[in-house]
C-alpha cells in the first residue's frame, strides 16, 4: 500500500474538475466533523443507544459518493454514517435522528443504525451486517428490470464478507449481471477479530473470482485511488457488464461502538493510522496541485463548523414524537392494522 | 416510642437482602450507631447499624432467608415499652418466621397482618365452579349462583342451569314476575327488539312486523301493560332492567331494539345496560328526549272508562284522524279494561310523567352510542313535540315525517319498515 | 367483475392470480425455485413461464437469503416481487430478511416507505415428506409486528387473497397447505380480490364455535356434519387471515354460541388456537363462555414419516369430533 503523496494529477481528478473536488473535500470534513460532533452529543447524553463512528473512513465513502449520479442507489451498514453524508443527507436531520426526534430521517423510529432517505437513493444503514447485500442486489435487480442506467453502491465491512448472504448476493448479482458495486471497507477488524483470525484469504477482493467477476483492491485512504476504481466498476455496471468487487483498505480511529475499550489493537497502529488521515492526505494532494488555495480551505472548513453547529442546535430543538403515535408506521393502511381485542 | 429495624434499601437496584448475622440478642442494650446486624445482598456484605438507642426485642427473620427490603426484622424499644403494645407491620408470608432456636423468644410473636399487608385468604366463592356465561346470567336476573346445582363437570354450574332456575318459576304472564315476551316472527340472525309506547301492548306491532321479512322479530309487553304483571314501577331504569332481564332468560345476546314513546325512553335507559349487545337502535317518537309530554292526553287515557271517553283522546295520536278506526279504539279500551291495569298505569304515569312533564331525561345517553341509530317522528305528533329531536348528536339521523302524528307505525308504516330495515343491513 | 365460475382445484387459482396480475401489472414478477421451465415443485407456476419470459419468471439458485433479500431491495424500488419458497420449512434460512428486514423497514424508516411484497409457503404434512418439509410455521411470522400473514383454505379465496397481496403495499406470508392443491372448487372468472382482514363464517350454528385455518377448515365442516346427528349446531369459521386477524367476526361468534374450539395444524402450543383463546378471554365474549375452550393442535413432537404416527401428530376429523361434544355436552 502507498502512502506517498501522488504527485502526478491523476486522470479522475481531470475527470472530476475543480467544483467536484471541492466539493468531495468538503463533504470528507462534514463527515469528520460530522462524527465528531455526534461523538460530543454522546458524551454528553444527548444520544441513546450507542453509535459506530466511521472517523478516518471519510476518502473510502466520499471516493465512491463523488462518482455518483442522483438516481443511483446505495446501502449501508451500521457504520454508515459518513455513506450517508456522502450521498447527500442533510447532517441536521441525521442529528434529529439521533437525538430519537420526530423530523429526523426515520422520524426517531430508527437511530443511528437505521438512517435511510429512500427517496434521494440511500436505501439505508443496516443494523444486521450483511443484511444490505441482498437488498442491494435486489434494487439492482429493479434497475435493470425497469431498463435505467442507474447502479447500487453496497457498502459493507470486513465483517461481513464471511456471512453466507455475501456469498449469495454476489453469485446472484453475476448470474445475473446485475448493476451492483460491492465496496467492503476493510478496516481491518470485525468488532474486535482481525481480518487474519476471520478470513480465509489474505485479500477480500479475491472472493470475486469465486463469482468470476473483477475484484481489485484500493488504498481506501486515497481519495483519487478509490474514485478512479468507482468510477471504472460503475461505467462497467452501467454497460450492463454485471457487479464489481472493491476491496477499499482503510481503518478507523474510534472503537467499534461507543462501549469499544480497544483491547484488541495496540496504540502504535491506531496511532500510525491516524498519521495517515485521508483528509489531510487529499488536501495536502489538492493544495500542491493548485487546486485549492488555504485560504479556501480556511473558509471551507469554517462554513462547516457552522454547519454542525447549526444541525445540532437544530436537532435539539426539534420536537420529540408522541407516545400515542407508538404503533403508527408499522402498516401503510391503519385501518387493516391487527385489532386490539 | 419503639423504632423498627427493617431490612434497608443498600443498592440501587435491590429488592431483597438476607440477614447474614445478628450481632444482638432479644433484650440486648443498643446504642445509636451500634452494628446489630449483617446483612447479604447480591452485590455485597454489609453492617447495619441502630438507628436509635433502646433495647433490642421481637427480632425475627431467619438467617439466610430472603426477605423484602421494608421487611420489619425487629424493634428497638424505649424506657418501659413491651413488644405486647406493638402493632407488627411485616411484609413476609408468615411461613418466613418459624421460630429459630438462634433468634431466641420467637414463639411468643403474634404477627398481626399490617393495613398494608395483602392478604390471601379464600373466598367463599373460590369454591363455586360456575362458568363465566353463568354467573353473567345469574348476576342479571339476580339469582344466587350458590342456590343453583351445577350439572357441569364437578359440579360446574352452566349457563343452562341458571337459565332452568329461573324457568322453574312460572315464566311469563299472570302470574310470574317476568314480562311477558311473545316471538311475532321466527328466522335466522340477530333478532328485532319492539317496545310498545304507554298504553299499548306488543300486539300493535303486528303490521309493521309483517312488512319486515327474512329477521326474527320479538314483541315485549311492558310492566302493567298487555298480559305483563302489574308491579311499581318507580324509574325508566326500572323498566329497563325488566326489559333486559326477560331478553337474557329469553337467551337473547345480540339484538336490534325499537321503541315507541315510553318504549322509546325504555330502550334509551337500555343503553349503558346492554352495551356491546345493542347492534341498532331505532326510536320512534320517544319519550326521554325533553321536558314536555301531553300531560291531558296520558291523563284522559288513564281516566276513561268506556270507548266513548276513550275515543277523543286517542285521536290525539293521529294527523289524519280517520285513520283511527272503531277496531283501534276498541283494542286500545281493552287494554285499559281493568281497574287494576288502570291504576297501574295511573300510578306510572305519576312516576314517570307527573303533571305534563317527562320525569327523567335520556338524552346523554346517545353520545357514546356507536351503532347505526335512527330517530323517526311525525311532525304533527301531539304527544311528545318533534322539537325534542333537535340537537342529538351528529351521528343519530333524524326522520321527521310529514302530515303523521305520533304513530308513525301506522300512519308511515311502510316508511318506518324501510328505515328499519336499513337499520339491520 | 364476471359472475362466472368454475370449478378450478387450488393451484390452477393460485397461477389464475398469478397470470392476471403479471397481466395487469408490469412491475409483478416472480422468483423462486425451479418455477419456470419445471413449473414449480407443486405445478403451481406451471406454463407462466411460456406466457411471460425468463425475466419475469425466475429461476433462483438454491439461495433463500439472498433471494428473500433481492425481493425486499426491488419492492423497495416500488417492484411487486412473488417470491416462492419451495417448502415454507427453508423459510428459516431467510428469516433474517423476512423479519429484521421486510416486517422492520417502513417502521424503522418513520413510515416513508414500504416493502409491497408477497412470499408464498407451501406447508403442512399429509405427504410423508417428514420432519423437515412439513411444518406449518405461520405463528412464527404472525407473531412479528409489519407482516401480514394469510392462509385461504378454498380456491377462490386463495385466488382472490393472493390478487389482494400481491396489490398490498405491505409484505405478505400466503400460506398454501400442500393438501389443498388438488382441492376444488367454484372459482370466478377474471380478476377479484378478497379482503385480508377478515374471517369467513364457512357453516352457521349455535352450540358451539369452531374456529379454523388452511386445511383444517374442511376437517372442521366435516366434523360439524357428523354431530349434527347427534343434535348438535356448531358453527364454522374460517379464520383466513391471522395477522391481521378478525377478531370481532370470532368475538361475535363465541358470544352467540358460548363455547369455542380452536383447530389447526401447527404445533398446538404457542400456536393460532393459544392467540384466538386469549383474544376471546380478554374480550366481552369472556362472560358468555359456558366451557372452557379447548385447542386442537399438532402434537409435541417433529412431524414423523410413519404414515400413522404422521396423522396422529396433527387433529383428524375424529379428535374434532370428541372435542365439540366434548364441549357442547359439558363433560369438560
Amino acid at each position: 500500500m502507498n502512502d506517498r503523496i501522488n504527485l502526478a494529477l491523476p486522470a479522475v481528478y481531470k475527470q472530476l474538475g475543480k467544483e467536484k473536488l471541492h466539493k468531495a473535500l468538503r463533504q470528507m470534513h462534514l463527515i469528520r466533523q460530522f462524527e465528531e460532533g455526534a461523538e460530543q452529543a454522546y458524551m454528553r447524553g444527548l444520544v441513546h443507544g450507542t453509535m459506530h463512528l466511521s472517523i478516518g473512513q471519510e476518502a473510502s465513502a466520499v471516493g465512491v459518493g463523488i462518482m455518483l449520479e442522483p438516481g443511483d442507489y446505495i446501502t449501508s451498514t451500521h457504520r454508515g454514517h459518513g455513506h450517508c453524508i456522502a450521498k447527500g443527507a442533510d447532517p441536521k436531520f441525521m442529528f434529529a435522528e439521533f437525538f430519537g426526534k420526530d423530523n429526523g430521517y426515520c422520524r426517531g423510529r430508527g437511530g443511528s443504525m437505521h438512517i435511510a432517505d429512500v427517496a434521494s437513493g440511500n436505501l439505508g444503514a443496516n443494523g444486521i451486517v450483511g443484511g444490505g447485500l441482498p437488498i442491494a442486489v435486489g434494487a439492482a435487480l429493479a434497475l435493470k428490470q425497469t431498463k435505467k442506467p442507474n447502479v447500487v453502491i453496497c457498502f459493507f465491512g470486513d465483517g461481513a464478507n464471511n456471512e453466507g448472504a455475501f456469498h449469495e448476493s454476489l453469485n446472484m448479482a453475476a448470474i445475473w449481471k446485475l448493476p451492483v458495486v460491492f465496496v467492503c471497507e476493510n478496516n481491518k477488524y470485525g468488532m474486535s477479530t482481525s481480518i487474519e483470525r476471520s478470513t480465509a484469504v489474505k485479500n477480500i477482493s479475491q472472493r470475486a473470482q469465486a463469482y468470476d467477476f473483477p475484484g481489485v483492491t484500493v488504498n481506501g485512504n486515497d481519495f483519487a485511488e478509490v474514485a478512479t476504481a468507482a468510477g471504472e466498476a460503475i461505467e462497467r455496471a452501467r454497460r450492463g457488464e454485471g457487479p464489481t468487487l472493491i476491496e477499499s483498505l482503510t481503518y478507523r480511529h474510534r472503537g467499534h461502538s461507543k462501549s469499544d475499550r480497544n483491547r484488541y489493537r495496540t496504540k502504535e497502529e491506531i496511532e500510525s493510522w491516524i498519521a495517515r488521515d485521508p483528509i489531510q492526505l487529499f488536501q495536502a494532494n489538492l493544495l500542491s496541485l493548485d487546486l485549492i488555495q488555504e485560504a479556501e480551505v480556511a473558509d471551507m472548513v469554517k462554513s462547516v463548523e457552522i454547519e454542525i453547529e447549526a444541525g445540532v442546535s437544530f436537532a435539539k430543538d426539534s420536537p420529540d414524537p408522541k407516545v400515542e403515535d407508538l404503533t403508527l408506521f408499522v402498516y401503510t393502511n391503519t385501518t387493516s392494522e391487527t385489532a386490539n381485542v | 416510642m419503639a423504632t423498627e429495624v427493617i431490612m434497608p434499601r443498600v443498592d440501587m437496584d435491590m429488592t431483597e437482602g438476607k440477614v447474614a448475622f445478628w450481632y444482638v440478642k432479644n433484650g440486648d442494650a443498643v446504642t445509636k450507631g451500634q452494628v446489630i446486624f449483617e446483612i447479604e445482598t447480591d452485590k455485597a456484605t454489609m453492617e447495619v447499624d441502630a438507628p436509635v438507642a433502646g433495647t433490642i426485642d421481637g427480632i425475627q427473620g431467619a438467617i439466610g432467608e430472603s426477605v423484602l427490603v421494608g421487611t420489619t426484622l425487629g424493634w428497638i424499644l424505649a424506657a418501659g415499652e413491651t413488644l405486647a403494645t406493638q402493632k407488627l407491620a411485616t411484609a413476609v408470608a408468615p411461613s418466613d418466621l418459624e421460630p429459630d432456636g438462634q433468634l431466641g423468644t420467637t414463639e411468643s410473636l403474634t404477627v398481626a397482618a399490617s393495613d398494608n399487608h395483602d392478604e390471601v385468604t379464600t373466598d367463599d366463592k373460590s369454591s363455586l365452579r360456575a362458568t363465566p356465561l353463568a354467573r353473567s346470567l345469574a348476576h342479571s336476573q339476580g339469582v344466587d349462583l350458590s342456590s343453583i346445582k351445577g350439572s357441569g363437570p364437578n359440579g360446574r354450574v352452566q349457563g343452562a342451569d341458571v337459565v332452568q332456575t329461573a324457568a322453574t318459576a312460572p315464566v311469563q304472564g299472570e302470574d310470574s314476575d317476568a314480562l311477558y315476551l311473545n316471538w311475532i316472527a321466527r328466522a335466522e340472525g340477530i333478532p328485532l327488539v319492539l317496545l310498545h309506547g304507554f298504553g299499548a301492548e306488543q300486539g300493535v306491532w303486528r303490521n309493521l312486523a309483517a312488512q319486515i321479512k327474512g329477521v326474527p322479530i320479538l314483541g315485549i309487553d311492558l310492566p302493567n301493560h298487555g298480559k305483563s304483571q302489574t308491579r311499581t314501577t318507580h324509574s325508566l331504569d326500572d323498566l329497563a332492567a325488566a326489559v333486559v332481564a326477560r331478553l337474557d332468560q329469553e337467551g337473547v345476546h345480540a339484538f336490534h331494539l325499537l321503541g315507541h314513546s315510553m318504549g322509546g325512553a325504555t330502550a334509551l335507559a337500555m343503553i349503558a345496560k346492554v352495551a356491546n349487545r345493542l347492534k341498532s337502535l331505532t326510536l320512534l317518537a320517544p319519550a326521554g328526549l325533553g321536558t314536555d309530554i301531553n300531560g291531558g292526553f296520558i291523563d284522559g287515557l288513564c281516566r276513561a272508562n268506556s270507548e266513548a271517553s276513550l275515543k277523543p283522546w286517542l285521536a290525539e295520536l293521529f294527523h289524519d284522524e280517520s285513520l283511527l278506526t272503531n277496531s283501534f279504539v276498541a283494542s286500545a279500551f281493552k287494554q285499559l279494561a281493568s281497574p287494576q291495569k288502570r291504576e297501574g298505569l295511573r300510578a306510572m304515569a305519576q312516576a314517570l310523567m307527573p303533571d305534563g312533564t317527562q320525569a327523567t331525561s335520556k338524552r346523554g345517553e346517545l353520545n357514546s352510542l356507536e351503532v347505526p341509530t335512527k330517530v323517526i317522528w311525525g311532525s304533527d305528533d301531539k304527544i311528545i313535540p318533534v322539537k325534542h329531536a333537535q340537537g342529538l348528536p351528529g351521528r343519530v339521523a333524524l326522520h321527521v315525517i310529514k302530515n303523521v302524528g305520533h304513530l308513525s307505525y301506522v300512519e308511515a308504516s311502510d316508511l318506518v319498515a324501510t328505515l328499519v330495515i336499513e337499520q339491520m343491513r | 367483475m364476471s359472475n362466472e365460475t368454475r370449478e378450478l382445484s387450488y393451484a390452477q387459482a393460485i397461477q389464475e392470480a398469478l397470470g392476471l396480475a403479471m397481466e395487469r401489472d408490469e412491475r409483478v414478477f416472480l422468483m423462486g425455485e425451479d418455477i419456470g421451465v419445471y413449473g414449480g415443485a407443486f405445478q403451481v407456476t406451471g406454463d407462466l413461464v411460456h406466457r411471460f419470459g425468463e425475466d419475469r419468471v425466475m429461476d433462483t439458485p438454491i439461495s433463500e437469503l439472498a433471494g428473500a433479500g433481492v425481493a425486499v431491495g426491488a419492492a423497495l424500488l416500488n417492484r411487486r416481487p412473488v417470491y416462492e419458497f419451495q417448502f415454507s420449512d427453508f423459510a428459516a434460512l431467510a428469516m433474517e430478511q423476512i423479519v429484521n428486514q421486510a416486517a422492520k423497514i417502513r417502521f424503522m424508516l418513520g413510515g416513508k416507505t414500504s416493502v409491497p411484497l408477497v412470499m408464498r409457503f407451501p406447508c403442512g404434512s399429509g405427504t410423508g415428506a417428514a420432519a423437515q418439509h412439513s411444518q406449518s410455521l405461520e405463528s412464527w411470522f404472525a407473531h412479528v409486528p409489519g407482516l401480514k400473514v394469510v392462509q385461504p383454505s378454498t380456491p377462490a379465496d386463495a385466488k382472490g387473497m393472493l390478487l389482494a397481496a400481491i396489490e398490498d403495499p405491505d409484505p405478505v406470508m400466503f400460506f398454501e397447505h400442500k393438501l389443498l392443491y388438488k382441492t376444488k372448487g367454484h372459482v370466478p372468472e377474471g380478476y377479484y380480490t378478497e379482503p385480508l382482514n377478515q374471517a369467513k363464517i364457512r357453516r352457521t350454528g349455535s352450540d358451539v364455535t369452531i374456529v379454523a385455518s388452511a386445511i383444517m377448515v374442511h376437517k372442521a365442516l366435516e366434523a360439524a356434519a357428523i354431530v349434527e346427528n347427534d343434535g348438535i349446531s356448531a358453527e364454522v369459521i374460517d379464520l383466513r387471515s391471522l395477522r391481521p386477524m378478525d377478531y370481532s367476526t370470532l368475538i361475535d361468534s363465541v358470544c352467540k354460541t358460548t363455547r369455542l374450539v380452536c383447530v389447526y395444524e401447527g404445533t398446538k402450543q404457542f400456536g393460532i388456537g393459544t392467540e384466538v383463546a386469549a383474544a376471546i378471554v380478554e374480550s366481552a365474549a369472556f362472560d358468555r363462555l359456558d366451557a372452557p375452550i379447548i385447542r386442537l393442535g399438532g402434537a409435541d413432537c417433529p412431524l414423523p414419516y410413519n404414515p400413522e404416527l404422521e396423522k396422529a401428530a396433527v387433529p383428524q376429523v375424529p379428535n374434532i369430533v370428541d372435542a365439540i361434544r366434548r364441549s357442547v355436552q359439558g363433560r369438560i
